[in-house]
C-alpha cells in the first residue's frame, strides 16, 4: 500500500506543482510583476523559477528515496510502480515547468 | 484448433484447403501492398495538395512573416509525423508476418521505442514551437500603429487614429504594407475570433478583454479574414477584408483623402 | 451439493422476477451493462444520422439543405449525443458487464447504484431527445461557450435543456465511476493482487478515478451557468465582475480528461484482445500499468490547449504545450508494448485483429496531428478549423470506436454465445475504414485552406469545394459500412452459429462462465495465483460450477461475493449485496423531477423533489446492514471472513471516500473560479464586499466544534456499546450542526451583498450554499445513525455506519470552515459584530 501511495504521491506532486506554477503566473500577471530585472527576465520570472526549483528538489528527493524504500516482502511490480510514479513526477515537473525560463511579460 | 466467428478465414494453423490459406494470407498481403503504395500515395497527395494549396484564406499560401514561419513549422512537423507514422505502422505491418514465437527485447521496445524515441522528437518539436511562438508574440515590439478590431454580431468595426481623429470602417481593415501593425481585438457581445489566415494566427475577441496581435502584410493587396469562433446564426457570414496599402496610398489614406 | 442444485439455488437468489416488475427492479450488472450498451448504440445511430445531415449540407457551397438555425442544432446535438450519450455510457456498459467476470466476482460493489445510474441516463436522454423532437434542441455547440450560451444571446429553453439534461446524465456517470473504482479495488477473487489483475481492470480503475475527479468541474460549470441564466447571478458576465473564460477553464478542465476517459478503456480493450490475437501474453504489463497511471494524471494538465487563441500569456501557454507533448510518451509506451507483444507472438488476422489494425492506423495519425496541435504557433493557425475536426475524429473514432468494435467481436461469443458471419463482418470493417479515411483525411487540408468550424455554408472559389464534396462522399461510404456492421451483428445475434465456450483460448476468467451467462456469474469463486488463471481445458470452470471454490453455497438466500484487501488480494470479508429493489428507479424519477422542475421554471417543486430524494436515500441506506452480530462466516475452501459490515475496510466506506473526493473537487473548482475571477476579471475589487459578522462566525465556529466533539463521543460510545450515550452524542452533534447551518445562513444574510449585482456576490453566495447543503446532508446522516443505534443496527462489531458518517461529518465541518474563511478573510478589513 505504501508503494502505491508513493507512486500516487509523485504524480500528485506534479499535479500540485503544475497548478501552483500556473496559478503563480496568473497571480503575478494580475499584480503586474513584469518589471525586467535580468535581461528580458522579470520579477515574476524570479518567483516562478524559485518555486520551480523547490518543486524539483522535492520531486527529486521523492524519486531517489523510492530507490531505497523497497521492502523484500513486497511484489517487485509495485516497487517498480513507485519508481515510475515518482520519476514521472520529477520529469513532468522538469519538462512542463521549464517554460518558467521564458520571459514572463504576460503577453 | 477451434474456430472463431470467422470460420474459414485465417483461423486454422493447419492448412485445410487452398481457399482458406488464400483468404488468410490476403489480409497481410493486402496491408503490405498498401504499405508499399502508401509512401507513393502520400507523395502524390502532397504534390497535388501543395499545388492546390493556394487560396484566399489558405494558411499554406503565406503573405506575411508570421504565417510564413508557421507554415515552415507545419512542414517540419508534418515530416516528423510522417516519419514516426512509417516507423510505428511499419513495425505493426512487419509484426503481422511473424510466424514463430521469439524472444523480444523489452528494453529496445519499451525504453528505446516507448521512452527515448518520443521524448527526443517531442522535445525538439516543443522547443522549436515555443521559441517560434515567443518570436511571433513580439513582446518587445512596440509598433507605431495600433488599430482596434471590435467584433459584434455579425460584423467587424476597425478603428484607427488618423490625422483628423479616429476613423472607423466596417468589415474593411486598412493597414500599411510592409510594416508591423498592432491589432487590439475585443468584442461587444459574445466571443468571436479575428483571423487573417494568409498573414498570421488567430486571436479571440472576448468581451471584457483586449487581446493584442501583431500582423504584417509583406506586399500590398487584399487579404481575406474570417470570424473563427462560433457566435450564433450569422457566424458563417462574418468575414472581413484586410487591405494592405503601398506607402503612397497609405499616406493618402492617413491624410483622409478620398479612397 | 451438485452443480445443478447449486445453480438453481443461486439463480433463485440472484435472479429477477418476471415481467415488468423484473425489468424495473433489476439490479443485475449483466442486464444493466447490456442495456447501457444497446441504448448507447441507439444514441450513436442518432448522432450518426445527424452527422449525415451535416455532411449533406456541407457537400456543396451555398447549399440550401438547412439554414443556420437548424444546422446549429444539428452539430450541437451530434457532438453532445456522441460525447455524453454514446461514448462514456457505452464504456460504462461494457465495464459493468465485464468487470465482475474478469475479476472473478459475482457483482459490482453497489448494485442499486448501477440501476440508479441506468435510470438517470435513460431519463436524461429522454429530456434531450424530447427537446430535439420539439425543435428545442440546444444550438450553442456541445461546449456551450459563454456569453453565447447566456440568457441574453440564447434566450430560449434550448441551453437549459443542455445544462440540466447533461448534468442529470453526468450524475449517472459519476455514480458509475465511484462504483467501478470500488469494485476494482475491493471485489475481486481472493489471491488476485493488483499486479495479477487482468490489464483491463487497471484501465477501468484509472479511468473511473479520472471520472471521479474530472466530472465535477463540468457539474459546477453547468450549475453556475444555469444559475446565471435562471437568476441572473453574473459568473460569466464581464460587465458585472464575471469572465467568459471562467466557463472555458471549468469546461475544459473536464473536457480534456474526458477524451482520455474515452480513450483509455479502448486502449484497455487493445491490451486485452491483442495478446489473444497474437497468442502471446502481454509484454510489459508493469510498464503499461505505469503508463496508464501517468496518463491519468498528466491528462489533467492539458486543458488550456483548447484555449491557445484566447489571449492567455504565452508563458502560460507554454506550460500546457509542453504537457500536451509530454502526454504522448505514456501513450507511445503502450504502443510499443503492443508492438513487442506482436513481435513475440504469432499474429492471426481474425476480425478483432483487423479492427485493432484499423485502430493502429487511424489513432496513430490522430495522435500525430494532436502533437502538431500542441505546438502553439501551429495551433494559432488551425484552431477552430476543419483540421481540428479531422484530428478529433481520428482520435475518437480510431481510438475509441475501432477498439470497441474489436471488443464487440472478441466478446461476441461471451455476450451472445454465437459467432458472426466470416465475410460480412470483414466487408463492414473495410467499408468503415475506407469511408472514414476518405471523409477525414482530406479534412486536414480543408482546415489548412482556412475553413472554420461550425459554419453552415461557405462561398465557392475558396478551394473548399472539392475537399468538402470528397468528405461528404466518404461519409456515405462510412455510413453504409456501419449499416453492414449492424446487420452483421444482428444476424449473428439472431441466427449465428453457436460458439464453443472459449473460442479464442483466452486465459482470463470471463471465459469460465457457462452460456447463457448466469445471473450470479460463477457458482463458486476461484483462488487466483497468476495473471492467467484460466487453463486451456475446462477443469477450472467445471470445478467452480461444482462449488469447489469460495462461497459455493446458499446462505439464507443472501447475495454474497468475496471482498479482498486492495493491494494483496487477500480475502478480508464476505460482501453481502442488496437484491432487486424499487429504490433505484424511484430515486431516479425523483431526481428527474428536480431537474424538470428547474427546466420548466416550477422552482417551488424542486425542493419538494429533493425532500423525496432524501427520504428515499434514507430507505436506501436503511435496507443494508444487520441487526445482529454474525461473526466470521465460512467462505469456502477452509477460509473464514466476516460479513463486510463487520469488516475494517468495507466497500461502502471506500465508496464514501471516493464520493467525497468528487465533492472536494467540486469545491476546489469553485474556489479556483473565485481566485480566477478575483485575479483576471474586470471590475474587481467589487463595489461592495462581505461585511462578516463576528457573532455569526463565532456561532458557526462553536457549533462546528460542538458537532465535532459530540460525534467523537458518539462514535466512541458506540464502540463501547453504550447505546444511550451514543444516541445522545449523535443527537447533540446533529443539533449543533443545525445551529451551524442556521448561523451560516445568518452570516450570509447579515454580511453578504446581493448575488446578482457582481460576480463576487454570486460566488460567495454559492460558497455559502455549498456549506448549507452539506451541513444539512450531514445532519440527516447523524440523525440516521442515532436511529440505527436505537434499532440495533450498530454494535461494537458493526461500526460501518458510524464510520461512514464520520467521514461525511468531518468533511462537512472542514468544508464549512473553509467556506467561512474564503468569504471572511478577503473582507477582513470590514469585520463587524
Amino acid at each position: 500500500m505504501a508503494l502505491v501511495m508513493r507512486s500516487l504521491a509523485g504524480l500528485t506532486l506534479w499535479a500540485a506543482g503544475f497548478s501552483l506554477l500556473y496559478g503563480l503566473h496568473g497571480l503575478g500577471c494580475g499584480l503586474g510583476w513584469t518589471r525586467e530585472i535580468l535581461g528580458p527576465l522579470t520579477v515574476l520570472n524570479g518567483a516562478l523559477i524559485a518555486l520551480w526549483l523547490i518543486l524539483l528538489g522535492l520531486a527529486l528527493w521523492l524519486a531517489l528515496s523510492s530507490h531505497r524504500a523497497r521492502p523484500d516482502s513486497d511484489p517487485r511490480g509495485l516497487a517498480r510502480l513507485a519508481l515510475v510514479g515518482t520519476w514521472a513526477g520529477f520529469v513532468g515537473l522538469l519538462l512542463t515547468g521549464a517554460p518558467v525560463l521564458l520571459p514572463a511579460h504576460c503577453l | 484448433m477451434s474456430g472463431d466467428g470467422d470460420a474459414g478465414v485465417g483461423v486454422a494453423e493447419d492448412l485445410l484447403g487452398m481457399k482458406r490459406v488464400e483468404i488468410r494470407i490476403a489480409g497481410p498481403r493486402l496491408l503490405a501492398a498498401a504499405h508499399r503504395l502508401a509512401p507513393a500515395a502520400i507523395a502524390a497527395g502532397l504534390a497535388a495538395g501543395l499545388g492546390g494549396c493556394a487560396g484566399p484564406l489558405s494558411t499554406l499560401d503565406p503573405a506575411g512573416p508570421a504565417a510564413r514561419s508557421i507554415s515552415v513549422l507545419m512542414l517540419v512537423l508534418l515530416v516528423l509525423a510522417a516519419l514516426s507514422f512509417v516507423v510505428i505502422f511499419g513495425l505493426f505491418l512487419l509484426a503481422l508476418r511473424r510466424r514463430r514465437s521469439r524472444a523480444v527485447s523489452q528494453r529496445l521496445f519499451l525504453v528505446g521505442g516507448g521512452l527515448v524515441f518520443p521524448l527526443v522528437l517531442l522535445s525538439v518539436a516543443t522547443i522549436y514551437g515555443v521559441v517560434l511562438g515567443e518570436r511571433i508574440i513580439g513582446a518587445r515590439e512596440r509598433p507605431a500603429l495600433s488599430i482596434e478590431a471590435r467584433a459584434e454580431r455579425w460584423h467587424w468595426q476597425f478603428t484607427r487614429e488618423g490625422q483628423g481623429g479616429s476613423v472607423t470602417r466596417r468589415d474593411i481593415l486598412d493597414v500599411p504594407a510592409g510594416r508591423t501593425v498592432e491589432i487590439v481585438v475585443t468584442s461587444a457581445d459574445v466571443i468571436h475570433s479575428f483571423w487573417v489566415p494568409r498573414l498570421a494566427g488567430k486571436i479571440d475577441a472576448i468581451p471584457g478583454m483586449r487581446n493584442r496581435i501583431l500582423i504584417r502584410a509583406d506586399v500590398p493587396g487584399r487579404y481575406g479574414g474570417v470570424c473563427a469562433e462560433f457566435c450564433g446564426t450569422g457566424h458563417a457570414e462574418m468575414g472581413f477584408t484586410l487591405v494592405a496599402h503601398d506607402p503612397e496610398a497609405w499616406a493618402d489614406l492617413e491624410r483622409g483623402a478620398a479612397r | 451439493m451438485t452443480a445443478l442444485k447449486l445453480h438453481n439455488a443461486l439463480e433463485t437468489i440472484w435472479g429477477r422476477p418476471r415481467g415488468w416488475r423484473g425489468v424495473l427492479t433489476n439490479v443485475n450488472h449483466s442486464d444493466l451493462g447490456l442495456r447501457f450498451m444497446i441504448a448507447a448504440s441507439v444514441y450513436f445511430a442518432i448522432g450518426g444520422v445527424l452527422a449525415m445531415l451535416i455532411r449533406a449540407q456541407l457537400s456543396t457551397p451555398r447549399a440550401a439543405f438547412v439554414g443556420p438555425e437548424i444546422y446549429n442544432q444539428l452539430f450541437t446535438m451530434h457532438g453532445s449525443l456522441m460525447m455524453f450519450m454514446f461514448a462514456i455510457p457505452f464504456f460504462e456498459g461494457l465495464a459493468m458487464y465485464m468487470l465482475p467476470k474478469l475479476l472473478g466476482s459475482r457483482d459490482l460493489a453497489f448494485p442499486r447504484l448501477s440501476a440508479f445510474g441506468w435510470w438517470c441516463y435513460l431519463f436524461g436522454g429522454f429530456i434531450l431527445l424530447g427537446a430535439m423532437a420539439l425543435g428545442l434542441a440546444p444550438d450553442g455547440g456541445w461546449f456551450m461557450y459563454t456569453p453565447l450560451a447566456s440568457k441574453t444571446y440564447t434566450p430560449g429553453i434550448n441551453a437549459d435543456v443542455w445544462l440540466l439534461g447533461i448534468t442529470f446524465v453526468e450524475i449517472s456517470a459519476v455514480c458509475a465511476a465511484i462504483e467501478l473504482t470500488v469494485s476494482v479495488l475491493k471485489l475481486r477473487a481472493p489471491g488476485m493482487s493488483l499486479m495479477r489483475m487482468p490489464i483491463f481492470a487497471w484501465y477501468i480503475l484509472v479511468t473511473a478515478g479520472m471520472m471521479v475527479v474530472g466530472f465535477p468541474p463540468l457539474i459546477l460549470a453547468s450549475t453556475l451557468l444555469e444559475i446565471e441564466r435562471a437568476f441572473g447571478w453574473p459568473f460569466f458576465d464581464p460587465e458585472r465582475g464575471g469572465h467568459p473564460l471562467l466557463w472555458q477553464h471549468l469546461f475544459w478542465l473536464f473536457g480534456h480528461p474526458e477524451v482520455y476517459i474515452i480513450f483509455l478503456p479502448a486502449a484497455g480493450i487493445v491490451s486485452t484482445v491483442l495478446p489473444v490475437m497474437v497468442r502471446h501474453s502481454l509484454i510489459g504489463y508493469g510498464w503499461i500499468v505505469g503508463s496508464i497511471l501517468v496518463l491519468g494524471f498528466f491528462s489533467f494538465g492539458l486543458w488550456v490547449h483548447h484555449m491557445f487563441a484566447t489571449g492567455i500569456p504565452h508563458l502560460a501557454l507554454a506550460f500546457f504545450s509542453a504537457a500536451s507533448a509530454l502526454v504522448a510518451v505514456p501513450t507511445v509506451v503502450q504502443i510499443f508494448g503492443w508492438l513487442a507483444t506482436m513481435w513475440a507472438g504469432r499474429p492471426m488476422l481474425w476480425l478483432p485483429m483487423l479492427y485493432i489494425g484499423g485502430f493502429f492506423f487511424i489513432f496513430l495519425l490522430g495522435g500525430l496531428t494532436g502533437v502538431m496541435l500542441a505546438m502553439v504557433p501551429l495551433n494559432w493557425q488551425v484552431h477552430d478549423t476543419a483540421f481540428v475536426t479531422a484530428h478529433l475524429h481520428y482520435v475518437l473514432i480510431g481510438g475509441f470506436m475501432f477498439p470497441m468494435m474489436a471488443g464487440i467481436y472478441y466478446w461476441l461469443p461471451r455476450l451472445t454465445g454465437r459467432r458472426s458471419h466470416p465475410l460480412l463482418g470483414r466487408l463492414g470493417f473495410w467499408l468503415v475504414f475506407a469511408g472514414f479515411n476518405v471523409t477525414f483525411l482530406v479534412m486536414h487540408l480543408t482546415g489548412l485552406l482556412g475553413m472554420p468550424r461550425r459554419v453552415y455554408t461557405y462561398q465557392p472559389g475558396l478551394g473548399w469545394d472539392w475537399p468538402n464534396l470528397v468528405s461528404s462522399m466518404g461519409s456515405f461510404v462510412m455510413a453504409i459500412g456501419f449499416a453492414v456492421v449492424v446487420i452483421d451483428l444482428g444476424l449473428a445475434v439472431l441466427f449465428g452459429r453457436r460458439s464453443s465456450r472459449n473460442p479464442w483460448r483466452a486465459a482470463t476468467l470471463e471465459w469460465a462462465l457457462p452460456m447463457p451467462v448466469p445471473s450470479y456469474n460463477l457458482a463458486s469463486l476461484p483462488h487466483v495465483e497468476t495473471r492467467e488463471p484460466l487453463d486451456r481445458g475446462h477443469a477450472l470452470a467445471r470445478s467452480l460450477a461444482a462449488g469447489e471454490g469460495y462461497l459455493g453455497r446458499d446462505r439464507e438466500g443472501l447475495r454474497e461475493t468475496t471482498g479482498v484487501e486492495m493491494v494483496s488480494g487477500r480475502l478480508t470479508e464476505v460482501v453481502v449485496l442488496p437484491g432487486n429493489s424499487w429504490l433505484p428507479i424511484a430515486t431516479a424519477a425523483a431526481t428527474g423531477c428536480f431537474f424538470l422542475a428547474l427546466l420548466v421554471g416550477l422552482y417551488w417543486l424542486a425542493p419538494v423533489a429533493l425532500v423525496v430524494v432524501a427520504a428515499l436515500a434514507w430507505r436506501w441506506a436503511a435496507a443494508l446492514g444487520s441487526d445482529t452480530d454474525r461473526g466470521p462466516l465460512d467462505a469456502g475452501r477452509g477460509a473464514v471472513a466476516p460479513p463486510h459490515h463487520e469488516a475494517e475496510e468495507a466497500p461502502g466506506w471506500w465508496g464514501s471516500v471516493f464520493t467525497l473526493t468528487a465533492d472536494a473537487t467540486f469545491l476546489m473548482s469553485l474556489l479556483f473560479g473565485y481566485a480566477f475571477l478575483a485575479t483576471v476579471a474586470p471590475g474587481w475589487p467589487p463595489p461592495e464586499m462581505a461585511r462578516p459578522s463576528f457573532a455569526a462566525a463565532g456561532i458557526v465556529l462553536l457549533a462546528v466544534l460542538a458537532a465535532f466533539l459530540a460525534e467523537r463521543e458518539g462514535l466512541a460510545a458506540s464502540r463501547a456499546a453504550a447505546t444511550a450515550r451514543a444516541r445522545a452524542g449523535y443527537g447533540l452533534a446533529a443539533t449543533a450542526l443545525g445551529a451551524a447551518v442556521l448561523a451560516l445562513l445568518a452570516f450570509g444574510w447579515l454580511g453578504l451583498p446581493a448575488p446578482s449585482g457582481h460576480a463576487y456576490g454570486a460566488v460567495v453566495w454559492v460558497l455559502l450554499g455549498y456549506g448549507v447543503v452539506h451541513g444539512s446532508i450531514a445532519m440527516l446522516m447523524l440523525a440516521f445513525v442515532r436511529h440505527r443505534l436505537a434499532a440495533g443496527y450498530v454494535s461494537p462489531a458493526r461500526m460501518l455506519e458510524p464510520r461512514v458518517v464520520r467521514l461525511w461529518l468531518r468533511y462537512t465541518l472542514a468544508a464549512m470552515l473553509l467556506v467561512l474563511a474564503a468569504i471572511g478573510l478577503p473582507g477582513a478589513a470590514s469585520w463587524r459584530w
